[in-house]
């Protein structure tokens, strides 16, 4: 039985309908994944090069010419642990930016719980992760320290904190991109902002305590540097730990909040 | 419970004015400086639909029908949950599928066999649903060899077949359905027909908005009408129909000024009024005259040509000059009047649309479609006339016996 009425902002999630429709999600997910690569030469391994090539890229100009200090760990290891849920999460955050207006022609023609579009993108952007991450791993074993089980427990965690965080800052993106097209020129500044504003190809220990604590804001600050303390093999910080977790709910919710808002009206005023 | 769709004062507003489909930040920091009452001024409400209230019985076939912004669309894209309706309830009791178009969703860049899956799975499948009908659906389109091929490569009409194949293989108990009949040709259109008449055999039921009233006669035994947001009649479609004919009849236009800037050509020579002597009837003699205005850059012989179709937008028959003078004809000044004299109107009383063509040496000067409507009014030389399904012409005829 299916009522329809008039719909309030503040109604939450319906994780049962969005269940119902895990067989359109995984539609979307291969579509894109699909569509993704299709009419390139190199294909699927685009998937594979992409992150190396800013990696060597990042290596040889940071570590190489510029020397940023990177305490116990190898140059290369210390920005690869960044990069990895990096590119994670700035690829979540394009997917998803654009997904509502890019397919605006479904959303004013079926019906199906609009969430599954965001939710889609991420996906697209997790099956790339989990690839690199095999090859992240690979590295580690074959030319670094090898992978402790405290690393491989960061690496899912960080897994998790990164698609959620993606997803919820995605979520406020794509909804504000509904109504203002502007979006879509201010998210690569965003992206490259937020580089700067992650300790990816820099450590946040240099930081004097105020823009620390400025940095933990980032979701990604907290995890970034715990993998490298697991790598390290120290003690991790739970302090910067659940900073990470705290932000990533926050900005979760305040997504879906804003998602639910524009959701209401999508498809009257896509 | 008997009635699977359940309506009740349901009412739909859309604000219009300034509120764009989409505006920039700019223009949103720009009004917070203006002043609220103008603000107000500028913009407005309107009701798509307004009280609805209907009940729809399991099973049924039932045909929505009104003019242009009557509301059709409006209440088909709420019952199918895709905007949300500003007041009142609806209460549908089982799986909705709403076909709005054909191929929603289909991807240029994807196989006909993945297309097939991604525009099922949009319209409320299951993969394991599509799964089990994939070969059905591949049998019924007719494209098996073509399948693993990239859409993009379909003619479009390839692409109409296979999305009316997923959508006809749709499982859900409701279909709501917006003029998909209105594409592709006519075989298409009958094959559309007769897969909607073996759903509803079915026992499951349909609601379907359609400007084809022949359509809807022969598929709905139940019609709505609707009018500016709100209900006008329910009843046998018969009835709903000639009430909707009444409706569009009072806004007709029969003799005036044609839009003629909206035209299609170079508009090098333009039809600006037509007119008819008299009345038009049955079996009557009728004049249309034709204002025109053309430019002094035309100066081949041109040709003219009405065009005129059925309310369900067939055409019937044209009326051309070059039937009779292949060479066209010239006029000499700027302004005139051609004439087109027709010694009996073959034509069942009913409306009818009026296109205005002009060529010269194979150019399209002047092409506008459906400009005006005119209204066939019966005559006395018949005692009855064709009702609907016994076609629109009214030949001269003459019965004996020979026994």
């Amino acid at each position: 039985m299916i009522i329809i009425k008039e719909r309030h902002f503040w109604s939450g999630l319906n994780l049962k309908e969005i269940w119902e429709y895990r067989d359109l999600l995984v539609t979307l997910t291969w579509r894109d994944v699909r569509v993704k690569y299709k009419n390139t030469l190199l294909g699927v391994s685009w998937v594979v090069f992409q992150p190396l090539i800013t990696l060597f890229i990042f290596n040889a100009f940071f570590g190489k010419i510029a020397k940023i200090e990177s305490g116990d760990l190898r140059y290369m290891t210390f920005v690869y642990a960044g990069l990895i849920f990096w590119n994670f999460f700035s690829n979540s955050l394009s997917n998803i930016s654009n997904i509502l207006v890019e397919n605006a022609h479904i959303v004013k023609k079926a019906y199906f719980p609009r969430i599954i579009l965001p939710l889609a993108a991420s996906f697209t952007a997790l099956i790339d992760f989990l690839v690199n991450v095999i090859i992240f791993m690979l590295y580690l074993l074959l030319f670094d320290r090898g992978i402790g089980t405290f690393s491989l427990l960061m690496l899912s965690l960080g897994g998790v904190v990164t698609l959620l965080s993606g997803l919820g800052i995605g979520l406020i993106f794509t909804s504000l991109n509904v109504r203002f097209r502007d979006i879509l020129y201010v998210l690569p500044f965003f992206i490259q902002l937020m580089l700067f504003l992650t300790p990816i190809i820099y450590s946040s220990k240099d930081m004097s305590l105020i823009n620390r604590q400025i940095l933990l804001f980032n979701p990604l600050t907290g995890l970034i540097e715990n993998m490298r303390l697991s790598l390290v093999g120290t003690t991790i910080n739970y302090y910067w730990l659940i900073c990470s977790f705290v932000s990533t709910i926050v900005f979760l919710f305040l997504g879906i909040y804003v998602f639910n808002k524009t959701e209401k009206t999508l498809s009257d005023v896509l | 419970m008997n009635n699977i769709i359940l309506i009740n004062n349901l009412s739909k507003k859309y604000p219009y004015g300034e509120r764009l489909p989409y505006n920039s930040l700019r223009d949103e920091i720009a009004e917070l400086f203006t002043f609220k009452s103008k603000r107000k001024l500028e913009r407005g409400e309107f009701w798509a639909l307004k009280e609805i209230n209907l009940e729809i019985e399991r099973g049924e076939v039932v045909g929505l029908i009104g003019g242009n912004g009557a509301g059709k669309s409006t209440l088909l894209k709420i019952l199918s949950r895709i905007t949300n309706p500003t007041s009142g309830m609806a209460t549908i009791g089982g799986r909705v599928a709403s076909l709005l178009e054909v191929g929603t969703g289909f991807h240029p860049e994807l196989t006909g066999r993945e297309n097939i899956y991604l525009n099922g799975t949009i319209l409320g499948m299951k993969r394991i649903e599509v799964k089990q009908k994939e070969s059905e659906i591949v049998e019924f389109s007719g494209i098996k060899k073509f399948l693993d091929m990239p859409v993009k490569h379909y003619s479009s009409g390839m692409q109409t077949r296979l999305a009316f194949a997923v959508a006809s293989h749709l499982t859900a108990e409701i279909l709501l359905v917006d003029e998909v009949l209105a594409v592709g040709d006519a075989e298409f259109q009958k094959k559309c027909l007769g897969k909607m008449e073996d759903i509803s055999k079915e026992g499951r039921t349909i609601v379907l908005v359609s400007h084809n009233l022949a359509s809807i006669s022969g598929l709905c035994k139940r019609s709505v009408l609707l009018d500016k947001g709100q209900i006008k009649k329910i009843g046998p479609t018969d009835e709903v129909i000639s009430c909707y004919l009444k409706l569009s009849g009072k806004n007709l236009k029969q003799s005036g000024e044609i839009d003629w800037q909206s035209a299609s050509g170079n508009k090098e020579m333009v039809i600006k009024r037509c007119w008819m002597d008299n009345k038009p009837s049955t079996g009557g003699p009728v004049t249309f005259n034709l204002a025109f205005y053309k430019k002094s850059s035309v100066t081949d012989p041109v040709s003219i040509a009405i065009g005129i179709d059925n309310e369900m937008g067939n055409r019937l028959c044209t009326l051309w000059s070059k039937y009779l003078s292949p060479k066209g004809m010239s006029p000499k000044r700027k302004l005139g009047v051609f004439q087109c004299r027709v010694k009996k109107l073959c034509l069942r009383p009913g409306q009818y649309w009026l296109t205005f063509y002009i060529e010269s040496a194979a150019t399209e000067l002047f092409h506008i479609r459906r400009a005006m409507q005119i209204v066939v009014e019966p005559n006395k030389l018949f005692q009855s006339y064709p009702i609907a399904g016994q076609g629109d012409l009214m030949l001269d005829q003459e019965w004996s016996i020979d026994d």
